[in-house]
């Protein structure tokens, strides 16, 4: 959507597989666990020093797919296939003092978000954003 | 459904999952009752997602989870005024 003049290192949707495919989806959980953004992804909003992301969880991956163009799209511009009831999105705040996430998509809504998928996204989080605290909240507004 | 882009419901929704979206200063039940579209786009998906020849697909995307997010649950409390029809989750 907007372009970012401070984006951490980034992993594009171009270093992945074609979304879709089934061989995409067999990498091993235990392996990834990181986060993929969108080439250019993040929206800056005008009222604060305040870098928003959408996308979603893929907990077959264990991969978090990060845009800006809703959560669905957003996963899929990085890189994912977004499904229904399976790939929970996620919005994520980052600001200078922090990074805040919320599974509160109201198009890939699915609350079945387990402790331990909510814990894969936390530390997939911590590694992209290293230094900063991340915490989970139930909405982000 | 073979194609997540396939699947409108997903796609109209998604207009009010962007970053900027208006639906995100929704925030007491009050914000339920009174929120409104604020551009085309969301004027447009909106228009989409009630209309009745789309009131099937609408239901079924909610039957399908037994449960929902409360910011999705608030959005699905706003087409349930807007269509005057329940849209009740799956039983999972």
């Amino acid at each position: 959507m907007r372009p970012v003049g401070e984006v951490p290192p980034v992993i594009t949707a171009s270093d992945v597989a074609p979304a879709g495919l089934a061989a995409s989806r067999t990498a091993s959980a235990a392996e990834l666990g990181i986060v993929r953004i969108a080439e250019g992804a993040g929206y800056e909003s005008k009222s604060a020093d305040v870098t928003v992301y959408t996308g979603a969880y893929d907990p077959v991956r264990n991969v978090v797919y990060l845009g800006d163009t809703g959560h669905a799209n957003g996963m899929a511009a990085a890189g994912g296939t977004p499904i229904s009831g399976q790939t929970p999105g996620i919005t994520v705040v980052k600001t200078p003092s922090g990074v805040t996430w919320a599974a509160d998509s109201p198009s890939l809504s699915s609350v079945a978000m387990t402790p331990e998928q909510a814990a894969n996204i936390q530390a997939a989080l911590q590694k992209q954003f290293p230094g900063v605290p991340i915490n989970q909240v139930p909405t982000i507004k | 459904m073979s194609n997540w882009s396939d699947d409108k419901i997903l796609l109209w929704l998604d207009v009010f999952s962007r970053p900027d979206s208006s639906f995100r200063t929704v925030r007491s039940e009050e914000d339920v009752k009174e929120w409104q579209p604020q551009t085309d786009e969301e004027q447009k998906a909106f228009d989409a997602l009630i209309a009745k020849e789309n009131r099937g697909l609408l239901k079924a995307w909610y039957a399908q989870f037994p449960s929902i997010n409360p910011t999705a649950d608030a959005f699905r409390r706003i087409l349930e005024r807007a269509i005057g029809k329940k849209l009740p989750l799956g039983k999972g």
